[in-house]
């Protein structure tokens, strides 16, 4: 009896821990499989769209990985609420404990979650943002996504400033405080202004705009430099005087004779270093990625930690 | 002639170029490089002058001026002290105050004029041309009138020059094997002691002519140098020197120095030679006095001289001729709207050809 009592205490525990467990939507054929953003379906993305979690996308934080209180949860929710009611774009925080081998699973995993379930608020355009936090032990990992017209607030440069800013509190553990800094940024950056030059195609890629600039200030320096020098040239055509200095004119090469010539090595030194190995960089700009849905999203970089 | 009492009469002497067949005025042709009398078309050599000689008074006021009267038509001409040959303003005949060139005024040698004075009106008008701000009025017929021909006094140095100098000098090589930059650094000390001669360097003699703008004539091909003769300046005007040999000097010196230490410099071949030490020796080893061919003109522009001169041997023509700054202000305007225009259509081009 008493072992049947020790077997069934984990599974109560079990049923307490589901309680503040995420609510898991069933994906099914009738359903087209939670998928009701327009993407392009294939039989492979409809297989991508079956792995992810299907979930209620009003709910907001998916701490599948238990690192938050209810209370907390319900703290950060409100904060959440606020913000999108203040941006009109979705704020998504998700947790979960992903084994991973390369970065970009935790990517992939992070835009199909967005993708594949009904983000963007009154699903127009699919704005919004999401903290994903990996908790695997043996290389946790966070990374801030953007998506659909938030590109062109939370971009890649700004996405990893703020992960730089919140680095501290997520790889220590403090979550509240992390999320809530990061809440924070995400409200102090609503507030700058766009990308310029870039739009969003239909998938959702950051698109640069190709607009015709007549650069005049830029123009008028180089004008004017031309300009000086065209003038300059035909002023000095007007001079012709000019005080000699030398007479090589009238040396005799025949009587140059050279008496003494001596060269001495006084001193030599040979100095050396080791050539860096020249780290790539950039062509600069912003592009947005491709998840599995077609879908582009923008990411922060990533931190370990 | 109203302070004629105040004059003191010297015992000068003035000959004028005249025809030895009919008397009339004959002029030195540069290109036949013969005396023509236009009366009598008689054509005359150097040799042929040579007896030619006439007396003429001269006096000299208080002020340096000289005054002689005109062989031909007997009007007073004056001079200054400089003068040595001139014209007469009332007939136009060459009046070559011979006195004062004889003695230590006398020259060496004289390079005759090879250029006539259309040619070097022809070359003075040719100076407008490929220069776009030059005033209207630069060139208009009464300043190309205005040219006349002089024989400059000058100065021709034989220079021997010797140097000994100390000069440093570093050599610099890099190289890469593997990811391992290397550079050496030779340093050496270069000892040259050398000696060379500079052959008739020319300078000036006059006070009356910018030195910078004789230099810019240069050079004069001494292949040319004829032995001094008066019948050369008919025809011309002429100029003696009233700066000596000795002060004249000075400004062979600085140009034979600077000259030497280039070519004693050109032999060290380690890096860039800087000198530390050197010891300069310079001597004359001769001098001549000589007349030069030069065509001047001088042309006011807003209150101002600008003064023009011609190689009478090589047509060279130099000055610094004048600005029309309406004109660079204009053609500036244009440039600018031209180069920004032109600018701005390569860089809707590249926008269009699909450029960043």
């Amino acid at each position: 009896m008493k072992k049947i009592k020790y077997l069934l205490l984990p599974l109560l525990l079990l049923l307490i821990i589901n309680v503040n467990a995420v609510e898991l939507k069933e994906r099914t054929e009738e359903n087209n499989y939670g998928v009701n953003k327009k993407w392009d379906m294939n039989s492979e993305r409809y297989e991508y769209a079956k792995k992810t979690p299907y979930v209620n996308a009003d709910e907001k934080i998916y701490d599948f990985s238990d690192i938050l209180t209810d209370e907390e949860e319900k703290e950060l929710k409100s904060k959440i609420d606020a913000l999108i009611e203040k941006y009109k774009m979705d704020i998504v925080i998700l947790t979960y404990d992903y084994q991973y081998s390369n970065d970009s699973e935790n990517s992939y995993f992070a835009s199909d979650f967005y993708d594949f379930n009904d983000f963007g608020i009154d699903m127009e355009k699919y704005s919004g943002v999401l903290l994903f936090r990996n908790t695997y032990a043996d290389n946790p990992y966070f990374d801030m996504f953007s998506f659909g017209e938030a590109q062109l607030k939370y971009y890649d440069s700004r996405m990893s400033d703020i992960l730089d800013d919140i680095y501290p509190e997520i790889s220590s553990k403090n979550y509240l405080d992390g999320f809530t800094k990061w809440l924070n940024d995400v409200d102090k950056y609503g507030n700058y202004e766009e990308l310029n030059d870039y739009v969003l195609d239909e998938t959702g890629h950051l698109k640069r705009i190709r607009t015709f600039k007549p650069m005049i200030f830029v123009n008028l320096v180089i004008s004017s430099i031309i300009t000086i020098i065209y003038i300059s040239i035909n002023v000095k055509k007007n001079k012709m005087v000019k005080l000699a200095t030398q007479a090589s004119t009238y040396l005799n090469k025949q009587t140059f004779n050279l008496l003494d010539k001596t060269d001495k090595l006084v001193h030599s030194h040979v100095s050396s270093y080791v050539q860096s190995d020249s780290s790539s960089s950039s062509g600069g700009g912003h592009s947005s990625f491709s998840g599995h849905s077609g879908g582009g999203f923008s990411s922060g970089g990533g931190r370990h930690g | 002639m109203a302070n004629n009492e105040e004059k003191k009469v010297k015992n000068s002497t003035a000959i004028d170029s005249r025809c030895p067949s009919c008397g009339a005025k004959i002029t030195f042709n540069p290109k036949k490089k013969k005396w023509i009398c236009d009366y009598c078309n008689s054509e005359f050599t150097v040799q042929e002058l040579k007896n030619k000689s006439e007396n003429e008074n001269l006096e000299e006021d208080d002020k340096g001026l000289f005054q002689y009267n005109c062989p031909d038509c007997g009007a007073v001409i004056v001079a200054d002290e400089q003068t040595s040959a001139t014209f007469c303003v009332y007939c136009g005949n060459t009046a070559i105050l011979k006195n004062k060139l004889t003695g230590k005024f006398r020259p060496n040698y004289i390079i005759p004029f090879k250029k006539d004075k259309e040619e070097a009106k022809e070359a003075f008008r040719n100076l407008s041309k490929g220069r776009k701000f030059v005033p209207k009025t630069f060139n208009n017929e009464t300043n190309i009138e205005k040219i006349r021909g002089i024989y400059i006094p000058f100065w021709l140095y034989d220079i021997v020059f010797n140097e000994e100098l100390d000069a440093k000098g570093e050599e610099i090589i890099h190289w890469t094997t593997g990811k391992t930059h290397y550079t050496k650094t030779d340093i050496y000390e270069m000892h040259r002691k050398g000696t060379m001669t500079f052959e008739k360097v020319p300078v000036d003699g006059s006070s009356r002519f910018e030195n910078d703008l004789m230099n810019s004539i240069e050079p004069f091909d001494y292949n040319e140098l004829e032995e001094y003769n008066h019948a050369y300046l008919s025809g011309f005007l002429a100029e003696k020197y009233d700066i000596d040999e000795e002060k004249c000097y000075d400004d062979a010196k600085t140009r034979i120095t600077n000259s030497g230490e280039k070519e004693m410099l050109e032999t060290c071949k380690h890096g860039i030679p800087r000198i530390i030490k050197k010891e300069i020796d310079d001597v004359i080893s001769k001098f001549y006095y000589v007349l030069l061919p030069v065509y001047m003109v001088n042309v006011k522009y807003k209150d101002k001289y600008y003064t023009f001169a011609m190689n009478g041997q090589t047509g060279k023509f130099v000055g610094n001729i004048p600005l029309d700054k309406n004109k660079v202000f204009i053609y500036s305007i244009i440039s600018l709207i031209i180069c920004f225009g032109i600018i701005e259509l390569i860089i809707y081009l590249i926008y269009c050809l699909g450029g960043k």
